[in-house]
């Protein structure tokens, strides 16, 4: 093997050992964007707590991991060689005082990492304790997994201003939320990561969650336990609004259906009412009272159909009503026959439940 | 080349205990069921702590009962005839050490009708719990740890009536020797192990 | 009579003349080899094979998880795709988790232990070679389940970990999950078989003079890698059966149903009671091929030989303390997340104690860059990588964030991958030539290496950054708004690479078989015994098996050291020494090859498959493993076959 190859070769290998350094800088480029639903990107204290943390590990452990990996690749720059036609030496003679002052550099260095370690975990168990639950007379929110899909029942002294939703929360801006988690099938978890860390609804185990949400806007959450056939689609939308706006919206979704007005409406009403739909589904203000599916009675104000798989417009929410096992196969919600003018009623009631 | 060798001929051809790999491997096993049974007890407190009452009252038969404690009358003599069937293991246990080999076909005989018994009345001890292991959670630990057991007994006593047709049917030589005494050990265990959850199941719901 | 009366009657004579050793060569190959034809391949109790087939058997089904992999990077490689579905792809990705950790990572690990313990040790099989030979056949059953039940669409759907309620009775319907319950009993049997085995054989079978203080890390690796199997195993035994009892028709048990008195949060603990010791059985034994491998291409023994073995018993400690920190999303007392969180830093100490005395070695050595020591090099890239964002996760509210995000999928493959699969193939590169007899090609070697290492880390490093931007692991698609759709195409590029490497791996094993260079009993100049064999060993592996004078034998003249003769070359005969210091004990004559252990596979084989349709097999089962196991109590009725050697043994012989 000549001398030019092997430098070639050293080349290539300084490059491709150094990508697994180089790539964390690319993490920290995108990190630093704010996707929509980055755990980076917090808008609560909970989570910005969380960030800073994540940050001070980063830092730290980017830092011992560039120390190794360059000793690695120094090794290999500088130590031995690597042409496989010469013979392997004899093994080396090992001095005693040399192998001590060997040992004594590992010791050191098994030190510094305890230290390091104790440090970290210091700083962990300093950060954990400012994130503690919210007693400041949070609104509390009763939130359900159920497969695949979530429904939320807003708490309030008075029952008659209780009322209930599914898929996407509104919360006020600035004020303390406890969210109640409970599942109703198999294990889920709850994870909105710009607002909190994940936790688990596990049956039989009642948990809660407490933040508050200090910038309005709209935020992705997702069930983060594998649950089954859909666990990819339950998504979990929350909506901060500043406060007034918030009551406005609580107001709204305590009120009943409308009445129907159009023959179109009402045709479409009596089939929601009469047809699979009431089977399942509940609208306020209607026969309809069952509660296996999601609650329907304000379905027009949200903005996604089926726990996030496609955004709410009338063509999305036909063929939803066709045919969910298309978008979201293996949903509880079967397939139904309609004639196209059928159809067309029962949207036109749908647009009414706003 | 060689300078020297090492001629290991006038070493003895077997050991008959805890020196025979034979010895180690059947404690290792026992290591391994003991950890078994460790979590089946660790699950059994767990569950403990779903449960306001221990046991939970029985609503299944006709007339529910409160606090259906497990019934103590077979269960008793049950473990009685396992810590009696500990003396033939122990003598049958030294004789082979001692290479007497009528002591052991004769001990082995009593050890093998012992399990036997103790196996046939595990059979019943089942109703002493009250429960069917499909009641709730409590009925299928104890079930469960109970059926374990006795799965035990059976597996040991037939290992022991395989040991009793050799020995009746061989002369004792030191290798045969060698797996009585293991046996013996097993059974040893089984016994052992029965006494700590005899306490746990049939007593425990009594102070827990 | 004690023990040392015992080592007592061992007598220093001359060593035996070139003719008393061809002659004696000519009765061990008699004894020790076994009939040629497929009953004899079936009922060897020969290690060697028993282990090579281990090594072959989990290699085959890593290949066939790794092509599952493929598929799940397929489906994954662009928003809303829907080449698998999520049915297919849930047993996909279930089927890929199990066998990587129960079909592949954990049993090549045995294999290479059971192969070349007794080898280091200087013996001339296991402890127990029939029951050695079961385990194989029972892990392959379960193997076999596994992949049926792929094949037949009932793959197991409800993750590696297969939690209650999704796995229980009413929401896991059909016979999915029952197929990933019965095969995780089997392979874990074999686990505790082969377990029990390395134990009996590092305690009893050791060289006269490897002292404890002369076992070759790699020894010491493996045996601490049974230890903790002992110890952690029976928890999966135990809770995929209480699973299995809850879900059968007839028996319904309530472990793990709320509604009476059951607790899911059970089974998670039991779980992952033996799920994180997992992570370590899986781990340690790549602690030991490193261990193996530096020594031989650094030219020096390991710095801190000590400190390593130390460190390595530490982390087999500590690995028990730290399940808890799978649950911390749980709701469970905030005291005790502080203390797992302390344990799993912690746990870092001895890590990093063996990863700078791994480093000392290297740069106070004479490192040789052939491909076995590239592979640790990756090793050392990859793992500290995954071993530093473990530290991350030991973190309660880091972890809360990532938990379940492809986060943790990166982080987790860089650990496993980096620490056992690259020490894997540097251990196969530099083991080949004793299989084999001939060396592996470097060239492929350096392709595999390097299509394996750039692809890996462009398959899961940006993985870390999806997790971090709300990907949840285990999610079938992905919405193009997500923004998630370049990363995943980057890692489905990436694992193309890593596929290549693969083929080349299997082209450089296909090709050197054949035409490989010649390499002789000892191509490395390595420290270790089993490089004192002849490459492939013999049946008998050691013509004398040797006494051991150092902690590195072949580099302080073991040739000059004596040989142990006088154990009757007509039985099966080893000598077996004191657990300590190794002194010559007793003479030990190991069982003829036998048919029992396949009859016992199948038994044990055929009542797993069947408990999955009904309870009343377990009965059977049980009636005809004792039927089994007195057979093979009985000795003698084995067939006659069975004593037959090639014409060629039996014309030396003669």
């Amino acid at each position: 093997m000549n001398g030019q190859n092997y430098n070639a070769r050293r080349r290539s290998t300084f490059l491709a050992i150094t990508k697994p350094a180089v790539l964390p800088a690319v993490g920290i480029i995108l990190a630093g964007c704010g996707r929509a639903h980055s755990a980076l990107s917090p808008v609560s204290p909970e989570a910005a707590d969380i960030a800073r943390i994540w940050w001070i590990f980063f830092v730290v452990c980017a830092a011992v991991y560039i120390v190794v990996a360059l000793l690695v690749v120094g090794a290999r720059w500088c130590r031995g060689n690597s042409n496989s036609t010469a013979g392997i030496p004899p093994p080396l003679k090992v001095e005693a005082s040399q192998e001590l002052r060997t040992e004594r550099i590992v010791l050191w260095a098994t030190v510094v990492t305890a230290l390091i370690l104790v440090s970290l975990l210091g700083a962990d168990l300093w950060v954990q304790r400012g994130i503690s639950p919210r007693n400041d007379d949070p609104l509390a929110i009763r939130l359900t997994g159920h497969q695949w899909w979530w429904s939320a029942e807003y708490q309030d002294p008075n029952p008659s201003r209780v009322f209930e939703t599914a898929n996407e929360i509104h919360i006020p801006a600035g004020r303390s939320i406890r969210l109640i988690l409970e599942s109703n099938d198999v294990i889920h978890s709850f994870w909105i990561p710009q607002i909190h860390g994940k936790k688990d609804l596990i049956p039989g185990h009642p948990a809660e969650i407490s933040f508050r949400v200090d910038k309005p806007g709209k935020y992705d959450g997702f069930c983060a336990e594998f649950c089954g056939y859909q666990h990819a689609h339950m998504g979990l939308i929350v909506v901060a609004e500043e406060p007034a706006k918030f009551e406005q919206w609580a107001q709204a979704q305590r009120t009943e259906a409308p009445p129907s007005l159009t023959d179109s409406q009402k045709r479409g009403r009596e089939i929601f009412e009469h047809a699979s739909c009431s089977l399942c589904h509940t609208a306020n203000g209607t026969m309809a009272r069952s509660r296996v599916g999601p609650i329907l009675t304000h379905v027009a104000s949200r903005s996604m159909i089926g726990a996030g798989v496609l955004p709410n417009t009338r063509e999305n929410l036909a063929a939803w009503l066709v045919d969910p096992q298309i978008a979201k196969p293996g949903a509880m919600m079967p397939p139904n026959e309609l004639s196209k003018a059928d159809l067309n009623a029962l949207l036109d009631f749908m647009e009414t439940l706003k | 080349m060689n300078q020297k060798a090492l001629d290991v001929s006038a070493l003895p051809e077997s050991a008959l205990d805890h020196r025979s790999t034979i010895w180690w491997g059947n404690t290792w096993l026992l290591v391994i069921e003991t950890t078994m049974f460790a979590l089946l007890v660790a699950s059994y407190l767990y569950v403990r702590l779903n449960f306001p009452a221990w046991p939970p009252p029985l609503t299944t038969r006709s007339v529910p009962v409160a606090n259906p404690v497990p019934l103590l009358t077979l269960p008793t003599i049950v473990l009685g005839v396992l810590i009696v069937s500990l003396i033939p293991a122990y003598i049958a246990d030294r004789a082979a050490l001692a290479m007497k080999e009528r002591t052991v076909r004769l001990m082995f005989a009593v050890l093998v009708a012992l399990g036997v018994l103790a196996a046939v009345l595990r059979f019943r001890e089942f109703h002493s719990l009250q429960f069917s292991w499909n009641d709730n959670a409590y009925a299928s630990i104890c079930w469960t740890i109970v059926a374990m057991h006795l799965l035990h007994i059976i597996v040991a006593t037939a290992e022991n009536t395989a040991m009793l047709l050799w020995a009746l049917t061989h002369s004792l030589d030191r290798k045969h020797a060698r797996d009585v005494r293991v046996s013996a050990a097993y059974w040893y265990w089984v016994v052992g192990i029965w006494i700590l959850l005899y306490l746990l199941i049939y007593l425990g719901p009594r102070f827990i | 009579m004690t023990t040392h009366e015992n080592s007592a009657k061992a007598r220093l004579v001359d060593a035996p003349t070139p003719e008393q050793r061809e002659e004696h060569r000519k009765k061990l190959m008699r004894t020790w080899s076994r009939a040629p034809g497929l009953l004899g391949w079936l009922c060897t109790t020969n290690h060697k094979e028993i282990a090579l087939r281990y090594i072959v058997t989990a290699f085959v089904f890593f290949l066939l998880a790794g092509i599952l992999a493929l598929l799940m990077r397929l489906q994954l490689s662009r928003p809303d795709l829907h080449v698998l579905g999520p049915d297919l792809y849930n047993q996909v990705f279930t089927t890929h988790g199990t066998a990587m950790m129960f079909l592949f990572a954990v049993p090549i690990m045995e294999g290479l232990a059971l192969y070349f313990v007794p080898l280091m040790i200087g013996s001339r099989n296991v402890a127990f070679p029939r029951l050695n030979a079961a385990g194989y056949y029972i892990f392959l059953s379960g193997g076999l389940i596994l992949f049926a039940g792929l094949i037949l669409n009932v793959g197991p759907d409800a993750g590696w970990f297969a939690y209650p309620p999704l796995s229980g009775p009413e929401y896991g319907v059909g016979k999915r999950v029952d197929v990933w319950s019965q095969m995780i009993t089997a392979t874990e049997i074999s686990a505790l078989i082969a377990s029990v085995e390395i134990v009996v054989t590092v305690f009893k079978q050791r060289a006269p003079g490897m002292s404890v203080d002369r076992i070759p890390i790699f020894v010491w690796s493996m045996l601490i890698t049974a230890f903790m199997t002992i110890f952690a195993m029976p928890a999966v035994m135990l809770v995929t059966t209480m699973l299995a009892l809850d879900r059968m028709p007839h028996v319904a048990t309530h472990f793990f149903n709320p509604a009476e008195g059951g607790d899911v949060l059970l089974y998670q603990h039991l779980f992952w009671f033996f799920g994180h010791p997992e992570v370590y059985i899986i781990f340690i034994p790549g602690t030991g091929l490193i261990s193996a491998l530096l020594p031989a291409f650094c030219r020096r023994p390991v710095v801190g030989h000590t400190a390593v073995v130390l460190a390595q018993v530490a982390t087999a400690f500590i690995g028990f303390g730290l399940w808890v920190h799978h649950m911390f999303a749980t709701p469970i007392p905030e005291l005790g997340r502080s203390f797992f969180t302390a344990a799993s830093m912690i746990i870092a100490v001895p890590t990093g104690v063996q990863v700078f005395c791994w480093l000392a070695t290297i740069w106070t050595g004479r490192p040789q860059w052939r491909p076995p020591l590239l592979f640790v090099m990756g090793f050392f890239i990859i793992f500290v990588l995954g071993g530093l964002t473990g530290v991350m996760l030991a973190s309660v509210p880091i972890d809360l964030q990532v938990h379940d995000t492809f986060f943790v999928v990166a982080h987790f493959h860089y650990v496993l991958i980096g620490s056992a699969v690259f020490p894997l193939f540097g251990a196969l590169h530099y083991w080949f030539p004793k299989w084999t007899g001939r060396l592996m090609n470097e060239t492929i070697g350096r392709w595999t290496f390097w299509l394996f290492f750039i692809g890996f880390n462009l398959t899961f490093f940006p993985m870390h950054i999806l997790g971090l931007e709300g990907m949840p692991r285990r999610v079938y698609t992905y919405a193009e708004r997500t923004g998630w759709g370049s990363l995943n195409l980057v890692a489905s590029l990436g694992a193309l690479f890593m596929a290549a490497g693969a083929l080349a791996f299997i082209y450089n094993v296909m090709r050197s078989r054949r035409c490989g260079e010649k390499a002789g009993d000892d191509p490395w100049f390595a420290d270790t015994l089993e490089w004192w064999t002849s490459s492939p060993p013999a049946p008998y592996a050691f013509l004398y098996p040797p006494v051991v004078g150092s902690l590195s034998p072949l580099w302080t003249d073991q040739n000059s050291q004596p040989v142990v003769v006088g154990l009757d070359a007509k039985k099966r005969e080893i000598l077996t020494t004191t657990i300590l210091e190794a002194l010559p004990d007793h003479k030990h004559e190991m069982p003829s090859d036998s048919i029992w252990p396949l009859l016992l596979g199948l038994v044990v084989g055929g009542t797993m498959s069947s408990i999955i349709f009904h309870p009343l097999p377990f009965v059977i089962g049980v009636g005809l493993v004792l039927l089994v196991l007195f057979g093979w109590f009985w000795r003698g009725g084995e067939p006659q076959v069975l004593e037959r050697r090639s014409p060629e043994i039996e014309a030396e012989a003669a």
